[in-house]
């Protein structure tokens, strides 16, 4: 690559402006500790870590303050220096971030983990109970964001970020699964054979999706549609619910990064990708004699493997 | 296939050599689109006085590393790390341009006022302008908002260059008057030097709006080159125009005559500009060089061209 920028008879002012900035440039990296996390296989979510959460149209980072199974509590954090009464100011050396931040304690909300794309940083000194007083406590020279810090733009994007962070609570992928795909085939008088003609399955899956034990992946359900006059959501919306297991193994920060490859593979929406994962780990499952127990966290690293070459 | 911006940053954690490209294009298409000034030291707009531009905004203290490293935690793809370096480039410009105080602004538009014969003082305090053909005692008892609103609809005037001592270029002149004649219009009476001033700022898009960056994360689909279409479709009507302007307004008038006749030869051009055969060869030469050198390879090249000879076809010679 030509980094020169000077080889093609341009003046050398060009070459001099443009060999400025290269110097400047060089001199500007990220901390070696955000560098690092952002780029290493993602862990499940822990109390002073600080995620990049992105989900739909919203891009938000986010102090951990404590985990559930399946969701958190968080903060949403900002470099902007714009603050609220209930507004923490971090200094630079509080995170590895190595820059101020504003974490909005007011906004603190519960968000399920499949918002989580990335952890970016964590707390330099994080308490054993993360509360405001407690980190206030723990980090010297952290002052409460004062009433006289308010401003029309403060203000204004205190009402950014409590949308964002109502998109990000609010934020739910997996359909509810009615289970009345069975009653739907019998109504449209689709026979067990049918679904083996129309779908290529083995007798044993058909039937098992004619009784509602198996779901139809999007795919078969597309493939299905025009046959029964239905649009394909409809019908995978009629599918057994999913397993919670294959719910939360696809919540893990660990599958976001799998299914932005399958989605990357398939030249699909993220949404559209997991749900793919989802019924096809599903599906899976249940074509396997498996012990009584299954293991899905192995079952979904092997569908991954088998999809993505892995 | 070459490193994307943002492959470059999460890989090495710094603004390398594609980084600094998608910077200096969108330099480039920010000052086109919105009108501002080139960096002091640059009499107009070059590669080199985007990488000033770049390299100011960079340099200054702590917000360099605060701008890539914020970068790396907000962007989770090219398209959103492209918002953010736009979002950015935007308001160091309108920093930048804010640097020219608005009284000194204010001076200004009260000595063009004061030199044309259409304007007339309304003696403060607080100072006000009218029109001449408006009533005397009329004063505008509207709303700022409406004469923002209203100096928005005014389109076609952009400023190019905005200096900070000696007499304003003229290409300014025309575009503060022009608006200003429209908002006085519309007003039907005197309206406040300060509200004038504050009006221009707007309409020129030198007030800073709040400081936060907006950002918009794709749906998820991943699809770089649909991403890339996209982009393409978007951005180029805009910046076509901006390339034509930024062409037009470097070209002689007889340059402009011959832009329809550019593969004509030499003899042509004499006949057309009624000038000497040496002449006209230079008039060619140099307005096929001033070509060359503007249409940079991401512009769509036939898309200038085509809003270039518009410009032609609407120019009263």
């Amino acid at each position: 690559m030509d980094h020169s920028h000077g080889g093609d008879g341009m003046s050398s002012v060009h070459t001099t402006a443009y060999q400025r900035l290269v110097a400047v440039a060089a001199g500007l990296k990220v901390p070696a500790a955000v560098r690092r996390v952002a780029t290493e296989p993602p862990q499940d979510p822990r109390p002073g870590q600080i995620w990049r959460a992105a989900w739909k149209d919203v891009i938000q980072p986010l102090l951990v303050t404590s985990t559930g199974d399946d969701t958190l509590r968080a903060v949403p954090a900002s470099f902007e220096r714009y603050a609220d009464g209930n507004t923490l100011l971090l200094p630079a050396s509080a995170s590895t971030l190595e820059e101020p931040l504003a974490l909005w304690w007011g906004l603190e909300a519960t968000v399920p983990w499949c918002v989580l794309d990335r952890q970016v940083s964590e707390l330099s000194n994080c308490p054993a109970s993360l509360t405001r007083h407690s980190l206030a406590g723990a980090v010297a020279g952290a002052p409460r964001g004062a009433s006289t810090a308010e401003s029309a733009a403060a203000n204004e994007y205190r009402g950014l970020l409590a949308g964002r962070v109502a998109v990000l609570s609010a934020a739910r992928w997996e359909p509810e699964g009615t289970g009345s795909l069975p009653q739907l085939l019998k109504d449209k008088a689709i026979t067990p054979g049918d679904l083996a003609a129309e779908l290529e399955l083995l007798p044993p899956q058909a039937l098992a999706v004619w009784r509602g034990k198996l779901p139809l992946t999007p795919d078969q359900a597309a493939t299905l549609a025009d046959r029964l006059g239905q649009r394909a959501e409809q019908l995978i919306a009629a599918n057994p619910a999913l397993p919670h297991e294959v719910v939360h193994e696809l919540n893990r920060p660990l599958r976001r990064a799998q299914v932005k490859a399958l989605a990357a593979r398939y030249n699909e929406a993220e949404h559209d990708a997991r749900l793919r994962a989802a019924y096809g780990i599903f599906a899976l499952a249940a074509r396997q004699d498996g012990p009584a127990r299954p293991n899905w966290t192995a079952r979904t690293d092997r569908y991954f493997e088998l999809c993505l070459g892995e | 296939m070459a490193t994307s911006a943002f492959e470059e940053l999460s890989q090495t954690g710094e603004l390398g050599y594609a980084s600094l490209e998608l910077l200096r294009r969108l330099v480039h298409q920010v000052r086109r689109t919105y009108g501002f000034p080139p960096p002091e030291g640059h009499s107009e707009w070059s590669d080199p006085a985007a990488y000033d531009l770049i390299n100011a905004m960079l340099a200054r203290k702590g917000e360099g590393r605060k701008f890539v490293t914020s970068c790396l935690v907000l962007a989770v793809d090219d398209a959103s790390l492209e918002r953010l370096f736009l979002t950015s480039v935007r308001n160091f410009l309108i920093d930048e341009a804010k640097k020219t105080p608005r009284g000194k602004l204010r001076r200004r538009i009260a000595r063009l006022m004061s030199e044309d014969s259409a304007y007339r003082k309304v003696a403060g305090p607080p100072p006000r302008w009218t029109l001449v053909e408006h009533a005397d005692g009329a004063v505008w008892q509207g709303g700022f908002d409406d004469l923002i609103a209203q100096a928005v609809r005014i389109t076609g005037v952009g400023i190019t260059r905005w200096n900070h001592s000696g007499p304003t270029p003229k290409q300014t002149v025309h575009a503060l008057k022009t608006v200003l004649l429209g908002v006085l219009r519309y007003a039907r009476g005197a309206v406040r030097e300060e509200e004038l001033a504050r009006v221009l700022e707007a309409r020129f898009e030198l007030l800073a709006p709040a400081r936060f960056t907006t950002l918009y994360a794709d749906e998820g689909a991943v699809s770089e080159l649909s991403d890339q279409r996209a982009a393409a479709i978007t951005a180029v009507p805009v910046a076509a125009e901006g390339v034509a302007d930024d062409i037009w307004q470097r070209l002689t008038l007889n340059e402009r005559l011959l832009l329809p006749h550019l593969e004509e030869d030499a003899h042509h051009a004499a006949q057309l500009l009624e000038i000497r055969y040496r002449h006209a060869a230079a008039v060619l030469s140099n307005l096929k060089t001033k070509l060359r050198a503007a249409l940079s390879s991401d512009v769509d090249q036939w898309a200038v061209m085509a809003a270039l000879l518009r410009r032609g076809d609407d120019a009263q010679f």
